[in-house]
């Protein structure tokens, strides 16, 4: 597929070499270093207040004075987050399953999932709290209900997706319905679902901020009022780099996780032939 | 399992523009292999469908056996026109799929598996996902994963269509071999007259606008057979006649 006419002397675009290792590396590194100088001339310089825009020795000296409450801090958010996320994926999927799979379930919740899927979950939250007060319950409640509702809707999409021709080679084959839906349905619709679950750990993390920012006692969010309160713009940034790091490990580790179930999919292959095609740019 | 006799009698069958299958009969004895031509559209796919089960009659029979068709099941096994390999499960999980759902047991699964993948010479590609063989392969797949169940009547859609001359005429060959020795009822459908001469013991030629029997040819060559019997004044004779038939058809439509 890659190899080149041997007689090129037909006017034949030559085929764009990858870049080497360490101007890839250079390349790679200008936007960010840019935006690393670009944050030490405006805070060191004294252009911005550091009220807007603390300097890294503000943001290091800050990161210091938390690293006392940063573990308990963690490790409540981190659970919170994690079990409203377990969740709302497990009970998104089976909902989507179960609609997909059973008429009396699809007449019963498709109209009320039509019509609640647009409401923000945000606009919740005064009401959760209203209703079942503050506490990791309520708050564990909110993420899974908007972890469950963005997996709910993706499962029954890929359902109606699947290839029509596999359900019928499984048909002729003797297959009964729930075998159908255990061994077709569910291995077609995992790779899409995968897109989803990353999309609903992201946004789980939001939710947890939110969930935290209005009701509380402990947990990163309930930090970061705190350090609002006291007007210390470095420690709002030291938890805000926190949730980051946190929510990139979460995702790389969905990844990691996935890999041997998706080995079937095109997926690295595909990339390789778009990339071949219209070439890396 | 021993091949079973196929009845069809009048199978009408209508998507709401006016029949697709007009009032079709067949009959095709236990073992025979009766391929079925006809212009693109002519209703060959509705024919084989509904002899699977996948579609409903709107009028008329289909009977295995004496046994009246009223869905698919794995005494009718099908080779799609389309490619129809899972491609979430390897090779061998492909062909063991009709006998897992059958619930046989998993010794006699793979020795089954073992035995169907060296029929179709897939033999060391057993743990290869679909992804990774050619088409050709990959219709190999499809054939085993249908022929494993041991199916008293095998269907199959237009199978090679998509496949280079070489490639089919093996295939072909290896289909004929395969089906003769097991003694399989066949359905097999194609619009390549050479593909439908060499392995048909009768080739039926589908009129389109509504779909119906317009002639039966029969092949006088016994089965297996050699792949050189195409170079034969004998074989061109039956597939001129064949070709005459079907010409006749598509003038008068
Ligand atoms: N599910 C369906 N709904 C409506 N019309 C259909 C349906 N399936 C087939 N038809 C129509 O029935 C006719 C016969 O279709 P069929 O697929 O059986 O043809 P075919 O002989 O297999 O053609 P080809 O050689 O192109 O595969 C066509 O006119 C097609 O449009
Ligand atoms: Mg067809």
């Amino acid at each position: 597929m890659t190899a080149v006419p041997a007689n090129a002397a037909a006017p034949v675009r030559p085929r764009r070499r990858p870049r080497v290792g360490a101007r890839r590396l250079a390349l790679r590194a200008v936007v960010p270093l840019t935006l690393i100088g670009l944050w030490c001339l405006l805070s060191y310089g004294g252009i911005v207040d550091p009220l807007y825009l603390p300097s890294p020795t503000e943001m290091w000296n800050a990161f210091n004075e938390l690293r006392a409450d940063l573990p308990s801090a963690i490790a409540t958010t981190v659970g919170m987050t994690l079990t409203g996320f377990v969740i709302g994926t497990a009970l998104g999927v089976s909902l989507g399953l179960l609609m997909a799979y059973s008429s009396i379930a699809r007449d019963l919740l498709s109209d009320v999932l039509d019509l609640t899927r647009p409401v923000p979950v945000f606009a919740l939250i005064p009401l959760f709290l209203l209703w079942f007060g503050i506490g990791r319950g309520p708050q564990i409640a909110l993420i899974a209900l908007g972890t469950s509702v963005i997996l709910g809707v993706t499962t029954l999409e890929a359902i109606r997706n699947v290839n029509p021709i596999h359900v019928r080679a499984a048909l002729t084959l003797g297959a009964s319905r729930g075998t159908i839906y255990r061994r077709v349905v569910l291995p077609s619709i995992f790779p899409h679902l995968l897109g989803a679950i990353r999309v609903a750990a992201a946004a789980s993390w939001g939710l947890d901020v939110a969930a935290e920012l209005i009701g509380s006692q402990n947990g990163l969010g309930y930090l970061m009022i705190v350090r609002q309160q006291y007007l210390d713009t470095a420690g709002i940034l030291v938890v805000v780099v926190v949730y980051a790091v946190l929510a990139l490990a979460l995702d790389r580790a969905i990844v990691w996780l996935e890999r041997p179930l998706t080995r079937w999919t095109h997926r690295d292959q595909r990339a390789g032939v778009a990339a071949s095609i219209l070439g890396r740019a | 399992m021993s091949p079973a006799a196929l009845t069809i009698t009048e199978a009408t069958v209508d998507f709401g523009a006016g029949p697709v299958l007009d009032q079709v009969s067949l009959d095709v004895a236990a073992g025979e292999f009766v391929c079925v031509v006809g212009a693109s559209g002519s209703g060959k796919t509705t024919l084989l469908n509904a002899i699977a089960g996948l579609v409903e009659l709107d009028g008329g029979t289909v009977a295995v056996d004496g046994r009246r068709v009223t869905g698919p099941g794995p005494d009718r096994a099908v080779v799609f026109q389309d490619d129809a390999v899972f491609p979430w499960l390897s090779v061998a999980r492909n062909a063991a799929f009709g006998l897992e759902t059958q619930g046989v047991g998993k010794a006699e699964r793979r020795t089954r598996v073992t035995d169907v993948l060296a029929t179709v010479g897939l033999t060391g590609s057993e743990e290869r996902w679909p992804r990774e063989l050619s088409g050709g392969m990959r219709k190999r797949v499809d054939l085993a994963r249908a022929l494993a169940v041991r199916p008293p009547v095998l269907l199959m859609d237009e199978p090679y269509g998509a496949l280079d001359m070489l490639t089919k005429e093996r295939l072909q060959a290896d289909l004929d071999r395969i089906v003769s020795h097991e003694g399989m009822t066949v359905v097999f459908i194609t619009h390549d007259l050479e593909e439908a001469v060499f392995l048909a013991d009768r080739v039926i030629v589908l009129a389109s606008h509504p779909g119906r029997v317009a002639a039966e040819i029969r092949v006088p060559f016994a089965r297996p057979r050699d792949p050189e019997l195409r170079l034969t004044p004998d074989f061109q004779a039956v597939r001129g006649e064949v070709l005459h038939h079907l010409q006749a058809v598509e003038t008068t439509a």
